[in-house]
């Protein structure tokens, strides 16, 4: 068996107040990150995503655990040897006025320069390499002001990429990015994870994305156990509901989506099969009723000439089109 | 090649520019004054040991145009330096020297010893003649370093820079209200010398002074060119700069050191000098259109020494009798500037 690149040991996360005593977020973790993973730190805002991510980075404390990278403790490592073991992508926006997308990748070689940082041709085959990487080259002089949220976040990767680390941490890389653009980074990481072996960790609330993108999920709870495993997995054991729900929204495993639970209460059954089956669910769904499989006294029929709603057997509405239905749904 | 590359092939054009205009500043700064000096006479004067001059002219050239000369250029790199050294920093294109409540310390410290020497000894500060003026020098310089050393210890304190920026300008704002109390309780002629004080010169420094200004300032100048590395990594922030391998405390306390002794020495020697630290740093990055530092320390030292002769220049331009206050023709001169780069500035961002 590989050994693994991160390796966390009975670690307790948390801060220390200047009185002494700790507030200590999860209990403690044992986890481990093995080369080419691609791995979603999942979980609610305030479940201690970001404080994991600062400490395994080592720019924050644990108050108790070890954590190797490479076998060896952190504790041990330098600043030096630190910033070329881990490259960090921040949502911090970078706003000087004059700094090219060239100019930020080069910082990422900073590690391996001297006294005046100043970069051997060597270094600048590697800044174009990494801005190929991520398809940036074309935009090498372009000021950082004048980019999108998605092509800065692309340029930090090449920062971190040009740092020549094992190991990426990612903030909550998406936050700011538009549908296409998260879907394109995504698949950016998947690639540096799965063909250049990047140890790559990143931080994100958007659920759906990280279900349908990331490896493995580490899911984080205030005061609950870090889960550990595929998203599947995590979805068929009930995880990600329990660690997600709150009163007012409920987890739906079998579209992987979450949905405003109405507080009536109306189940509805939905009889037929198919993509418009599919649909008519989802409207459902977002609408905030519930499914139920078993018999209920609300049905909504799927045939091939359209749609029809029967309440107590009696038929409601017959349309071929969605929206009706959900209109009629409403006056019940 | 690192930062800024595609504009470094320019850097040597723009140097030796800023350079020639440099030498020319500093002829011009050497040739006016309200005694008409011929430039041959000035130039046997320095190169020559001045044979066959009057002992006159020798005597201003030597004691007074000279000695003025490098006080501007050397007040002018520092504060130059020390502004680009705040802005980088805080992260704050509108930090600038003063922005720590440096030189309203120095402004406290002399308002203080104009005050007390006039309550211990009953007479105006000016009857000491010349010691006056190393009086004020020092307590200038002591109620800097107050400050600074007060901002030190604060900022270990502190987890985040931006709190120190806002405790600076809490300083700044006592300070001036200790200065007010203070002038109030004033004698009138002492007041009026801390007014003249306030409003800065560049020939207040004696040539007996002049040795120990140039080696101070420009060793905290020379300091200021082995941080090009920390300043560049700053840029990304400072969580990005730790990442890089930084040990980001502890030279924000360098830096913060090194501009804030630059502040004090150059504020007590000259007074308070406003804008320039402001506005030079903001002129260079664009001319430049970099912010490499390693580009920007060399050329802002240069910009600073040229804008604080040509301020000089101004202020004594025939017409005038004596000399109008250098820290009124800078404000002049800086606030305009600033404006010019802000619109500048928007027309770029605009445009894309």
């Amino acid at each position: 068996m590989k050994s693994p690149v991160i390796h966390i040991e009975g670690l307790e996360i948390g801060y220390r107040d200047k009185s002494g005593s700790s507030v200590q977020l999860l209990p403690p973790i044992e986890l481990a990150l093995y080369e080419g993973d691609f791995i979603a730190l999942m979980g609610p805002n305030g479940a201690g995503k970001s404080t994991l991510l600062r400490t395994l980075a080592g720019m924050h404390s644990p108050l108790s655990g070890k954590i190797s990278l490479k076998n060896k403790d952190i504790a041990r490592f330098d600043k030096r040897e630190m910033s070329k073991m881990i490259g960090i992508v921040l949502t911090d926006r970078i706003d000087d006025f004059f700094l090219t997308v060239y100019d930020v990748v080069c910082m990422g070689r900073y590690p391996y320069t001297g006294f005046w940082g100043e970069l051997k041709p060597n270094d600048h085959e590697i800044v174009m390499h990494c801005l190929q990487m991520v398809g940036m080259l074309n935009l090498a002089k372009r000021t950082m002001l004048s980019l999108s949220d998605g092509e800065r976040q692309k340029v930090m990767i090449a920062k971190a990429l040009a740092q020549d680390t094992p190991i990426i941490m990612l903030d909550e890389p998406a936050a700011f990015l538009d549908y296409p653009s998260k879907i394109e980074l995504m698949h950016l990481l998947q690639q540096l994870a799965h063909e250049d072996g990047k140890t790559i960790l990143f931080s994100s609330h958007d659920l759906e994305l990280a279900l349908s993108s990331a490896d493995r999920l580490w899911l984080l709870g205030r005061d609950k156990e870090v889960q550990d495993g595929i998203p599947e997995q995590l979805i068929l054991d009930g995880f990600i509901g329990d660690y997600f729900n709150r009163s007012d929204l409920n987890f739906n495993a079998e579209s992987g989506k979450f949905f405003r639970s109405k507080p009536a209460g109306i189940s509805v059954q939905i009889k037929g099969e198919g993509i418009r089956a599919y649909w008519m669910k989802q409207a459902v769904l977002r609408k905030g009723y519930s499914i139920s499989d078993s018999l209920s006294n609300i049905q909504i029929l799927i045939s091939s000439k359209g749609f029809s709603l029967l309440i107590d057997d009696k038929e409601r509405i017959f349309t071929t089109k969605l929206e009706p239905i959900l209109h009629e749904l409403q006056q019940i | 090649m690192t930062l800024g590359s595609q504009h470094k092939d320019k850097f040597p054009i723009v140097l030796s520019t800023l350079l020639l205009l440099l030498v020319l500043m500093v002829v011009l700064n050497l040739l006016f004054g309200s005694v008409e000096i011929p430039l041959g006479d000035i130039l046997t004067v320095i190169f020559e040991g001045g044979k066959g001059v009057d002992e006159g002219t020798m005597l201003i050239v030597n004691n007074f145009r000279i000695p003025q000369t490098i006080t501007a250029i050397l007040s002018g790199a520092g504060l130059a330096i020390a502004g680009l050294l705040m802005q980088t920093l805080f992260r704050n294109p509108l930090a600038d020297p003063s922005i720590l409540g440096i030189s309203s310390g120095a402004s406290l410290g002399v308002a203080l010893l104009l005050a007390t020497s006039g309550i211990i000894t009953g007479q105006a500060f000016v009857a000491f003649g010349l010691w006056s003026q190393i009086g004020i020098t020092g307590a200038a310089f002591l109620g800097a370093m107050l400050v600074l050393f007060l901002i030190m210890f604060l900022s270990r304190r502190m987890g985040n820079i931006v709190s120190l920026l806002i405790i600076g300008i809490m300083i700044a704002y006592i300070a001036g209200a200790l200065v007010g109390f203070v002038k109030f309780y004033s004698q009138r002629e002492d007041v009026h010398t801390f007014v003249i004080w306030g409003l800065g010169s560049f020939a207040n420094v004696s040539r007996a002074q002049l040795p120990f200004f140039t080696m101070v300032t420009l060793a905290a100048l020379g300091l200021s060119w082995l941080m090009v590395k920390p300043l560049n990594l700053l840029l990304l922030g400072e969580r990005y700069a730790t990442n890089l391998g930084l040990n980001v405390s502890r030279n924000q306390v360098l830096i913060i050191l090194i501009a804030g002794f630059l502040t004090s020495v150059v504020t007590a020697f000259s007074g308070p000098i406003a804008f320039i630290g402001l506005a030079v740093p903001h002129l260079v990055r664009n001319f430049l259109k970099t912010s490499d530092h390693r580009l920007l320390i060399p050329a802002v030292m240069i910009m600073g020494a040229l804008l604080a002769l040509f301020c000089n220049l101004i202020a004594r331009l025939p017409g005038f009798d004596g000399s109008l206050p250098i820290n009124a023709v800078t404000s002049l001169i800086g606030a305009p500037i600033v404006i010019w780069i802000i619109l500048h500035r928007r027309q770029i961002y605009d445009s894309e």
